[in-house]
Order: C-alpha cells, then sequence, then structure tokens
C-alpha cells in the first residue's frame, strides 16, 4: 500500500515563525512561512545544527514550493546521507528539512531582532563573504 | 449635446437671468464679456452646480463665501420671517433630436427666529423632452442620465478657468492624464467584458469534479487566492483610494488658500514646497519599491547560497554515479520490477520465477533503481541553482547602489523641505499658521494612505502572481485526464478571449493616447508662431508623463512662460475634446488671461479653428477682449450671441445684456 503523501512541512514552535512575519521591521513581514522554513533550514545546514521536533506541527503546506525549492530540500537530504536512494522515501526527506530548520530557527529569529533596522544588509554581507570563499 | 440656455434664479449676484447659447455650426461661439467680480466665473460655476453639484471655479476666500453664500443675498435679507425660496439653475441641452433639462435646485429660506438656513443637499432633477411635453426619464437617476453626456470625471477638461487650468497640471498630472484618457477610452467596457469572462471561466472550472487530490488542492487554493485578491481590491477601490483623493482634494484646496494668501514669499516658499514635496514622494515611492525587490531578491537566493555545500555534494554524488553508468540507468526500474513480481516470465519465454535467470533480473533492479530519479531535472534545477548563487554578488551590487543614491537623492530633498518648512514657520501671518498647521495634518494623513495603499497594491502583485501561477498548475494537472480535454479547450477559449480584450484595452489607450498627443503638438505648434522652431516636439509617453521637447533635446516644459504655459494647457485641453467623442461644450473662464499680449492675436485666430463645430462659450474680460481679439472671434459669431455683464444701478444684482447697448 502506499502510504498518504505528505502534504504539509511542520515546525515545532510556531512563536517564532509568527513573530519573524508579523514584525513591522522584520524582513519577513506578512511573507510566508516558507520563506522561513527555506532560511531557517539553510542557517541549520550551514551550522550543522539539526535538531529533532518535539512535536510536529505540520502547517507549511508544500505546494507554495518551487521546483527549485523541492530539489533543495532534496539535494540536502542526498548530501547528509549520501545517497540518492533518500529520493524514494520523501517522508525521510521532509524530517530531515524539519529538523535542521528546526535547528536554524532560533539562530535566525536571534539574527533578525538584533539587527532589526539592517538585517539585509548584515544577511547580504554574510552572503558575499560566502559566495567570494568558493 | 449643446448648451440652448442657462436659466438662473436666486443664484449668487443673479436674481432671475436667463442666458442664451449660440447652437449654431458655424457661429458656434458665445461671448460673454465682464469685468472681475461682475459674475463671469459665476456663470460657469451655475452651470458646474447645475450639473455636478460643485461649484468648482469660485474665486473669493472661504471667508468672503460665508458672507455671501449661493444664494442671492438681497433675496434671502428680504424674505420675512418663516418663509422660504429656492436658488434654482437650470440648464437645456439640445442635440440629434433630443432635448435635457437638468435642473437643480436647493432650498433656503429664514427661520421663525429670524436666522437664515440653507438646505444641506441639493434636488437634481432630469427631464427629456418628446413633441411638447416634458417626461422623467423611467430609468431617472439624474446623474447616470449627466454622466452619459459628459462624465463628471472630465468635465475639468471642457468647463475651465484660463488662468487657473495649470494648476491642474501641477499635481499628479500623469495620473490625471491617464484617467482622462481611461475614461474617455470608454474601457470600462472592456473591464465589464473581462469581469464576466472571468466569472465565465469560474463556473467553467467549477464543472470540473476532478477525483485528483492535487487538483482539488490547487482549486481550493485558487478559491483562497481569489477571496484575497477580491478583499486587497475592495480594500483599496472602496477604502483607501476615496480616502486618498479626499485628502489630496482637501490638500489642494488648503494649498489653493495658501497661495490667495498673497504673500510674495510664501508664495514662492509653497510653490517650492509643492514641488519638492511631490520629488520626495516619487523618491520614497521608488525607494519602497526598491528595498522591496532587494529584499525579495535575497531572501528567496539567501538559502541556496547558504545550503550551496549541500547542493554542491549532490551535485557530486550525480557525476559518481554518472561516471559509474549507474545515471542515468539504461533499463527502466518499474518494467524489472513488474517482470519480476508479476510476470514472472521474460518477453522471450524464459521462466525468471526462480533460479538463476531471477536472480540476473534482480542485479539488473539494483542497477535500474536510480531511474526514479529525473536525471534531466535534477542536474537542471541544480545547475540553475549555482547560476543564481554566481551572479548574487553582481546583482546584489546592482540593487545596493540604486538604493543608496535614491537614499542620497530623499534625503537632500528632506534637507530642503525642513529649511522651507521652517522659513514658512516663521512667516508671522495667523491665518497662514492655521492653514499650515492643517496642510501638515492632511500631508501626513496623505502620506500614511500612500504608504497604506502601496502596501496592500504590492499585496495584491502578490496574490495575482501566486494565483496565475496556480492556474498554470491546474491547467497542467487536468491535461492529464482526457475526460477534461473539453472543459479545458472552453476555459481555454475564455482565457484567450481575455488576453485579447487586454490586448485591444492596452491598443486603444495607446491609440487615444497617440492621437492627442498628435493634436496636441498640432495645435501647440500652430498657436506658438512665435517661437516654433524653439521646440522639436511634444511627447506623452507610455506612464503619461508629458514633454516638450527643446531643440537641444531637454524637457522644457519647466521653463516656458506662463502664456506658453497656458497655450499648451490650452492645446491640451482641447485635444482631449477631440479624442474624447463626448460632444459637450466647451465653456472658458479668462481664455487669454495668461497669454502674453504678442499671443493673443495668434491664438484668437488660430482656436476658432481648432475648434470647428464645438459649441464654445467664452467669459472674457475687457483687457482679453481687444479690437483686435474680436475682430480675429468676430467670423465665428453673431452679435445675437454676443454679450456684457452689467450691475444695476443699485450695484445689487448682474444682469446680461446684448453687448452694443
Amino acid at each position: 500500500m502506499e502510504s498518504k503523501e505528505q502534504r504539509d512541512l511542520a515546525y515545532e514552535n510556531k512563536d517564532d515563525y509568527e513573530k519573524l512575519t508579523k514584525d513591522r521591521l522584520s524582513p519577513f513581514y506578512k511573507r510566508d512561512y516558507r520563506d522561513v522554513f527555506l532560511l531557517a533550514l539553510a542557517m541549520g545546514v550551514s551550522k550543522n545544527m539539526s535538531r529533532p521536533l518535539k512535536k510536529r506541527i505540520p502547517n507549511i503546506p508544500l505546494r507554495g514550493f518551487t521546483e527549485e525549492e523541492k530539489w533543495f530540500l532534496k539535494s540536502i537530504a542526498i548530501s547528509k546521507t549520501g545517497n540518492m536512494e533518500i529520493l524514494s522515501d520523501s517522508k525521510e526527506i521532509f524530517k530531515i528539512a524539519e529538523e535542521y530548520a528546526n535547528g536554524g530557527i532560533k539562530l535566525l529569529v536571534r539574527e533578525v531582532f538584533e539587527n532589526i533596522s539592517n538585517y539585509d544588509e548584515v544577511l547580504e554581507e554574510e552572503l558575499r563573504e560566502k559566495v567570494k570563499n568558493k | 449635446m449643446k448648451i440652448k440656455y442657462v436659466e438662473l434664479e436666486n443664484y449668487r449676484q443673479y436674481k432671475k437671468e436667463k442666458i442664451n447659447f449660440s447652437i449654431d455650426e458655424n457661429k458656434n461661439f458665445t461671448i460673454i464679456l465682464g469685468r472681475n467680480g461682475f459674475g463671469k466665473s459665476n456663470i460657469l460655476n451655475a452651470v458646474t452646480w447645475c450639473l455636478y453639484g460643485t461649484e468648482d471655479h469660485l474665486k473669493t476666500t472661504e471667508e468672503v463665501n460665508k458672507r455671501f453664500p449661493i444664494v442671492n443675498i438681497e433675496v434671502l435679507e428680504n424674505l420675512k420671517n418663516g418663509e422660504q425660496t429656492f436658488v434654482k439653475v437650470s440648464v437645456n441641452l439640445v442635440g440629434e433630436g433630443e432635448e435635457y433639462l437638468v435642473t437643480r435646485s436647493l432650498r433656503v429660506g429664514k427661520h421663525s427666529s429670524g436666522d437664515n438656513f440653507i438646505d444641506e443637499t441639493s434636488n437634481l432633477e432630469v427631464m427629456y423632452r418628446e413633441g411638447k411635453n416634458w417626461y422623467t426619464p423611467y430609468y431617472n437617476n439624474p446623474t447616470v442620465s449627466i454622466n452619459a453626456i459628459l462624465p463628471k470625471e472630465i468635465r475639468q477638461f471642457f468647463f475651465f478657468d484660463g488662468e487657473k487650468l495649470r494648476q491642474h497640471f501641477e499635481k499628479d498630472v500623469n495620473k490625471k492624464i491617464k484617467d482622462a484618457i481611461n475614461k474617455i477610452s470608454q474601457t470600462d467596457l472592456i473591464d465589464k467584458a473581462i469581469d464576466r469572462l472571468d466569472y465565465l471561466r469560474d463556473k467553467i472550472r467549477k464543472e470540473i469534479k476532478s477525483e485528483n487530490h492535487r487538483t482539488q488542492e490547487i482549486q481550493e487554493n485558487m478559491t483562497r487566492y481569489k477571496e484575497l485578491i477580491e478583499g486587497a481590491q475592495r480594500k483599496l477601490k472602496e477604502e483607501l483610494e476615496p480616502q486618498y483623493e479626499e485628502t489630496t482634494d482637501n490638500l489642494d484646496k488648503i494649498n489653493q488658500k495658501l497661495r490667495k494668501c498673497n504673500v510674495e514669499l510664501v508664495e514662492q516658499l509653497q510653490a517650492h514646497r509643492e514641488d519638492l514635496t511631490g520629488t520626495q514622494k516619487d523618491l520614497e515611492d521608488k525607494r519602497r519599491s526598491m528595498k522591496e525587490k532587494l529584499i525579495d531578491y535575497l531572501i528567496q537566493r539567501a538559502p541556496f547560497i547558504l545550503a550551496k555545500e549541500s547542493v554542491d555534494k549532490t551535485n557530486e554524488i550525480i557525476k559518481q554515479l554518472i561516471k559509474k553508468k549507474l545515471y542515468p540507468p539504461p533499463i527502466d526500474f518499474d518494467y524489472l520490477q513488474k517482470l519480476l513480481y508479476e510476470d514472472k516470465e521474460c518477453i522471450c519465454g524464459t521462466d525468471i520465477s526462480k533460479g538463476e535467470h531471477r536472480d540476473t533480473v534482480k542485479k539488473l533492479l539494483d542497477i535500474a533503481k536510480y531511474s526514479k530519479y529525473p536525471s534531466k531535472e535534477a542536474s537542471f534545477v541544480l545547475s540553475r541553482i549555482n547560476a543564481n548563487c554566481s551572479e548574487f554578488i553582481d546583482k546584489m551590487s546592482e540593487q545596493r547602489k540604486d538604493l543608496i543614491e535614491t537614499d542620497k537623492k530623499s534625503q537632500d530633498t528632506a534637507k530642503k523641505l525642513e529649511e522651507i518648512n521652517y522659513k514658512l514657520g516663521e512667516i508671522n501671518i495667523n491665518e497662514i499658521k492655521i492653514l499650515e498647521s492643517e496642510r501638515r495634518k492632511f500631508e501626513s494623513a496623505r502620506d500614511d494612505l500612500t504608504k497604506d495603499k502601496a502596501k496592500y497594491e504590492i499585496e495584491l502583485k502578490r496574490y495575482q502572481t501566486e494565483l496565475e501561477r496556480l492556474n498554470k498548475e491546474y491547467d497542467r494537472e487536468l491535461s492529464k485526464e482526457i475526460k477534461y480535454r473539453n472543459i479545458l479547450l472552453r476555459k481555454e477559449v475564455c482565457d484567450k478571449s481575455i488576453e485579447s480584450l487586454q490586448q485591444i484595452k492596452k491598443l486603444l489607450m495607446n491609440k487615444i493616447r497617440l492621437n492627442i498627443r498628435k493634436d496636441t503638438k498640432d495645435c501647440f505648434f500652430k498657436l506658438i508662431t512665435e517661437k516654433r522652431e524653439t521646440y522639436k516636439d511634444v511627447l506623452i509617453d507610455e506612464n503619461y508623463n508629458i514633454e516638450i521637447l527643446h531643440k537641444s533635446g531637454f524637457n522644457a516644459l519647466d521653463t516656458l512662460s506662463a502664456g506658453e504655459t497656458q497655450i499648451f494647457v490650452l492645446s491640451f485641453a482641447a485635444a482631449l475634446r477631440n479624442a474624447s467623442g463626448f460632444n459637450a461644450p466647451l465653456i472658458i473662464d479668462t481664455p487669454l488671461g495668461k497669454i502674453d499680449e504678442e499671443y493673443r492675436n495668434d491664438v484668437s485666430k488660430i482656436l476658432p479653428k481648432f475648434l470647428e463645430n464645438v459649441q464654445v462659450v467664452l467669459l472674457v474680460t475687457s483687457s482679453e477682449y481687444t479690437p483686435q481679439v474680436r475682430k480675429n472671434l468676430s467670423s465665428r459669431f453673431t452679435k445675437d450671441y454676443e454679450f456684457k455683464l452689467e450691475f444695476n444701478k443699485n450695484l445689487e444684482e448682474s444682469k446680461v445684456i446684448p453687448y452694443g447697448k
């Protein structure tokens, strides 16, 4: 029997997402949770911070992800397991993503609110460094 | 439609007056000469009050208006306690076998206590004539009837004060031009057709009862986004835009009053401040939109760059598999699986249910497992992610540089504004101070509304993009199910029709814009005889910005003299009128007031040629109506339609009398 396809990605705690998307000064103001999730995930991955979810609140619809973003989730799962076979297990791909996003979200919240007036500049600087060092 | 007569009763300085206008095709001009203060502008006001309920051209200050209200002051004073009467203006319109009588009346009177009263709302009535009798139209909505004759929104291009016309072009000029062209093109009909088709498309969509889980999901989402779009549109149209209009109107009125304070310095500072405020607003809008775009780009790209190692590593894994010829595999995984677990027999007839052959197929199955993973898609998407990362620095630098430049300009403008505000605050004139404080209040309200509007416009755009994306995905999903082919075809007809209508709307507006540009240019170059060589072209670009190209290539619009600007604005109004298709009369108060004497002769010679077959009423002062001007216009009117205004001997009432008397 084929298992029911997963529709939403989950987080552990809504507060962080809400804080980031409801604060008028936040760069995520009025944006989708998807944007927060993806950046939290990338932060978790880059700092190798994966944290299992104590409870799952599935509230980030997968239908909102572009093809590029879906492959981004897949490539993280492939690189972390070192195996293409993970692609046959979408549940595991999403679990890996959720755990890294859960690891990265606190860091993201801290960085945004510590630099609330110029987080875009801080993030830009970090990305420039990253691109240059490649 | 032409105005046959205007009848005024107890209206301002007129007690009872009937003014006939020429409706002759060739002798199409009516001239009314009057000194300032004799009631010239109030003839224009009477027409706009009757048709639209507003006196657009009051020349006196608010204080004077309180002392001299809309009702004739002598009539009001002569009423006994408890008596009432009416202010009444009727406009008789004729054209193509039709005749209408529009009448607006307002109750005024004296309470038994002796206090005067004027009703807050007036009564409007439109009647049409059949034979000798007058009837009320069966739908009986006077405003709709008047809007069919001449829409309220474009009245300022038909009934205007020559001296003040320039002000129309000082604030939100491109919005005004766009609105006028929109109204003239009557694109609301196309919009209605698009709405109808959109409704039909929705209905067609609802016929689809797909059991496909994904399709249902997309459909639910589309409904959600439609609701969000409708909500944002409602908020914009019903709440923010009317509030914005009202606030800018109030601000305009205060700015006009500030102009009237007649303090030269205040006028200069005020004009400069209006310019700078406009610039500042544009810069702030520009900055906000640039920053939105920058953050959008940053947030979209950031995850891929931060976790680029993972993408690279996956690319490496795929490369290794390709090298080992495991990816993409030559044999299909699903096919082998079916062979092994369902058919259990090869196509050549070999039994593969057990033994050595089964082991071989099992090995193949292990190699083929990667066929489940789309190789082309993976490589394509991952390489696109990489390409986007590598262009990040250039794209960000470009956006950041533009933002910093705009910031700098905005700061400079803010500093200049602060200086002007300080200087204006120093001038110790009470009225100016009160007006100034009101102005600030409205300005701040307008700025808040601008921000709110921008916020909702951005949201709306985001929802529309998302809906568009969902639409495409929905069609893609449905096209997989053959049974929906017919429905999809019908929907496609709607899609294409909507697309065509949008195209038609764009073409129509463009065509009218180009026509107006051509007519404005032709008329302007005809009228500006002396300096015809100085200017090269008149442009109205796709954003409805107006430019007058100097022969050296710069935009000379701001450097035109008052007279030249007047000529330009008259040319534009005439062009707009020609393009509109609304065959309404043209009533111009002080048409040549700001035109230098050297040009008056030319303008009065050429304007009639440009306004052939148009009913024209000119309200002129004696300094404009020189013997030469009169001679130039004389072929276009008869002595029956040349009047002058006079006060009666007690200076209580204006009368319109034949010019020669």
